[in-house]
């Protein structure tokens, strides 16, 4: 057994990590906030293409980490999906969808509850402001569109996986450079054990869900006997690490937490945005009850039916 | 022990409930600017006018002289009638003012407490400082001694509200060589006048309401220091025991209303049982909020200036107001994550809530005073 990443997906890494630091990480989002700066369209073009190289699961959640450390668009994030930048969907309990990303985009990735799939763009638009600034909303029609298989699908759902333990990371690197260099009292922040403390326990969640994050995506690539489960316990472990971390990235800025032009929140909001792709967090604690290897029901014993899978057409 | 309230406390609530019907205020424009402050000091104005200015403060200022506890029915009324206390005029009434009362000399509260209460001014707090924060006592913000006047040079920031208010209350130091909390000054500040810049901050809710104010050799008359010079650290405590015991009141208030909105969503949208259980723990914890504010209105009464139990219900207040604004968010599902340009909607308060446990001195901070002031800890 050896849960670290191998040759595969550290060449995958070193295909996108010059790209990041040179264009996303904390600094340049700080700037960007700063002047409403969006992110230069070749840039995302070249990243996704970077991106998109990693075919397999292991390789793309590895990247995916590394995407969400740096806070790289949503599109990005598809295009490891859908092989091109895309926008990201799910279906609106009033019907229709909520859209993030480009609403031009060529394809939309759709997350169901449990299904995958792709559809072309939009037929109607209507936009709307986004807890996350930097990234387009909408509610959308879409048209129907083709489901992807059973392990392309689990395969995305590790990748935002992935994304989520890597914007734990991003916010605990942010925190911790902070709670460093902040001199209050004469001394650092991260001097006093309440600090330390904090940032102690986004260590050990950032661990946490790149462990199980790690495991899940392995689980899957090997055919684990359970890999399903394995998977949701990495969607749950990381989302409540991302949305943590931030959290506590926030308060170790202080009052520079609550301005637009530190990049704490997006790390909160994106988390926020990417757990609602995974169906948010009853439909993920669901996902951990339903689903054993045999199939049923941890609650009830019985078969668990397959009620989830709600396959991506307009209602 | 007693919970219920006094004829003349009863009288005032229905009273006061009765004129809300009629005057409440619009609500507030999404930009500060000019039209918020047109808002804010007619609705000053209007609550004056019907005697529900200054509730607690002196008659001989135009306040009414009555007890905490009618000016917690005050909060409470206003809050169950939807009125937001976040506002430019919190500090002027909540802040500044009770600080005048308190450590003023009588031509200054002649001077500067009625037209608080008329609407007529607008204040700000310029106490924090890029390098002071937490470590307020390390500001820098120099004021030297130039005949009658003292003269101002430095850089204070999170100031709500600057770029409307007319006065600041503010902190500086005036003798740097004197031991940190030693060389320091509480004066009133006229904002309008030469050598002011401000910078106003985008906030998370995507409005500016707080600034960068850059001071270059600003003039304040020495007639405009409150206490003695030198002893501004004395006189800020009160005010930050003040801030940090009743003058949050309006907003503790206002969860329980958010408390109802979110069980409203909750039935409409349909949640799990889970999200339920959420649900009714947020409703004790509005309920022990509340609890909390009566006994410290309690303990007030009888004793007083506000001691340093003032940190526990702030405390509380951070961390309720955060469980509770993000349950509001998860209950929306998907739709938690549009954002609502109005201080009502669920999105806007989870964002808002940010800040609970920062702003006024931060929950850290205020662990410290509990440990150390309350409990007796080593420091
Ligand atoms: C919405 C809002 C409105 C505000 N309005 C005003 C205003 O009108 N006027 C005004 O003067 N100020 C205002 N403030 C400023 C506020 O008082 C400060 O933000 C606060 O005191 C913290 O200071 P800081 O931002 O410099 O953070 P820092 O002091 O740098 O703190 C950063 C982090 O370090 C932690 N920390 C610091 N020292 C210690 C320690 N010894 N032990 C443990 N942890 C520590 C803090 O808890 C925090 O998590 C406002 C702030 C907000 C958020």
């Amino acid at each position: 057994m050896d849960l670290l990443p191998g040759p595969t997906e550290d060449a995958a890494v070193a295909r996108v990590r010059p790209l990041l630091d040179a264009h996303l990480g904390a600094v340049a989002w700080g700037r960007r906030l700063r002047d409403d700066e969006p992110v230069p369209p070749d840039v995302i073009a070249r990243l996704s293409a970077a991106a998109g190289r990693a075919a397999g699961v292991t390789d793309a959640t590895v990247v995916a980490v590394e995407l969400g450390r740096t806070l790289a668009p949503i599109e990005v994030l598809t295009a490891m999906v859908a092989g091109a930048p895309a926008a990201a969907a799910v279906p609106h309990p009033a019907g229709g969808f909520t859209l993030f990303g480009p609403h031009d985009a060529a394809v939309v990735v759709v997350w169901g509850d449990e299904a995958v799939g792709l559809t072309d763009p939009p037929t109607t638009v209507d936009t709307r402001a986004c807890l996350d600034p930097t990234t387009p909303m909408a509610r959308a029609t879409l048209t129907e569109g083709r489901a992807l298989d059973g392990a392309a699908a689990a395969r995305s759902r590790s990748i935002l996986a992935g994304y989520l333990a890597g914007l734990a990371r991003g916010a605990q690197d942010l925190a911790v450079e902070h709670a460093k260099t902040r001199v209050q009292f004469d001394r650092p922040i991260g001097a006093n054990q309440a600090v330390k403390h904090a940032l102690a326990e986004c260590a050990t969640r950032t661990e946490a869900a790149w462990a199980t994050v790690l495991y899940g995506a392995t689980a899957l690539a090997e055919q684990h006997p359970e890999p399903h489960f394995w998977l949701a316990a990495a969607v749950r472990t990381a989302t409540a690490a991302a949305d943590a971390n931030a959290r506590t990235a926030i308060q170790v800025h202080g009052g520079r937490g609550y301005t637009l032009e530190c990049p704490a929140h997006l790390y909160l909001a994106r988390a926020r945005l990417v757990t609602q792709l995974l169906g948010g967090a009853d439909r993920i604690r669901a996902q951990l009850l339903g689903r054993r290897a045999d199939g049923r029901d941890l609650r009830s014993g019985h078969d668990s039916p397959d009620a989830g899978r709600r396959l991506p057409r307009d209602r | 022990m007693e919970l219920a309230h006094t004829p003349d406390d009863q009288i005032f609530r229905e009273e006061l409930r009765g004129w809300l019907v009629e005057h409440a205020p619009p609500p507030p424009p999404p930009e500060v600017g000019p039209a918020l402050r047109a808002r804010d000091v007619a609705w000053q104005r209007s609550l004056f006018d019907a005697g529900y200015a200054g509730i607690t403060w002196p008659r001989e200022y135009g306040g009414r002289g009555l007890t905490l506890t009618q000016q917690m029915i005050w909060y409470e009324e206003t809050a169950r009638a939807g009125i937001s206390h976040v506002n430019s005029l919190f500090v002027g009434v909540s802040h500044a003012g009770p600080t005048i009362i308190a450590c003023g000399t009588d031509e200054q509260k002649a001077r500067w407490l009625p037209p608080i209460l008329r609407g007529d001014a607008i204040w700000c707090q310029g106490f924090s400082e890029p390098d002071a924060g937490s470590d307020l006592a390390s500001l820098r913000t120099t004021a030297e001694r130039d005949g009658d006047d003292l003269v101002l040079n430095g850089v204070k920031i999170w100031t709500s509200y600057a770029q409307i208010a007319d006065h600041q209350e503010m902190l500086v130091r005036t003798d740097p060589d004197a031991p940190k909390h030693q060389g320091i000054t509480w004066l009133v500040c006229d904002m309008r006048q030469p050598g002011i810049e401000i910078r106003p901050i985008r906030t998370l809710v995507r409005e500016s309401h707080f600034c960068e104010v850059h001071y270059h050799d600003v003039r304040v008359p020495i007639a405009d220091v409150v206490g003695a010079l030198h002893d501004g650290w004395r006189v800020a405590r009160a005010t930050l025991a003040y801030e940090h015991g009743i003058a949050n009141l309006g907003q503790q208030i206002r969860m329980s209303r958010t408390v109802e909105q979110i069980v409203e969503t909750a039935r409409a949208r349909g949640c799990d049982d889970a999200m339920w259980a959420r649900i009714a723990d947020a409703r004790a914890d509005v309920a022990s909020l509340r609890a909390m504010t009566a006994l410290m209105v309690s303990r007030i009464s009888r004793e007083d200036l506000p001691g340093p139990e003032g940190s526990l219900v702030k405390l509380r207040y951070g961390e309720v107001s955060q469980r509770i604004h993000e349950l509001g968010v998860d209950v929306l599902g998907v739709d938690g994550l549009e954002f609502v340009a109005d201080d009502h909607a669920l999105t806007y308060g989870y964002l808002a809530s940010l800040a609970a446990t920062i702003g006024g001195g931060t929950s850290e901070i205020q662990r410290d005073i509990v440990a150390e002031r309350l409990l007796g800890l080593p420091r």
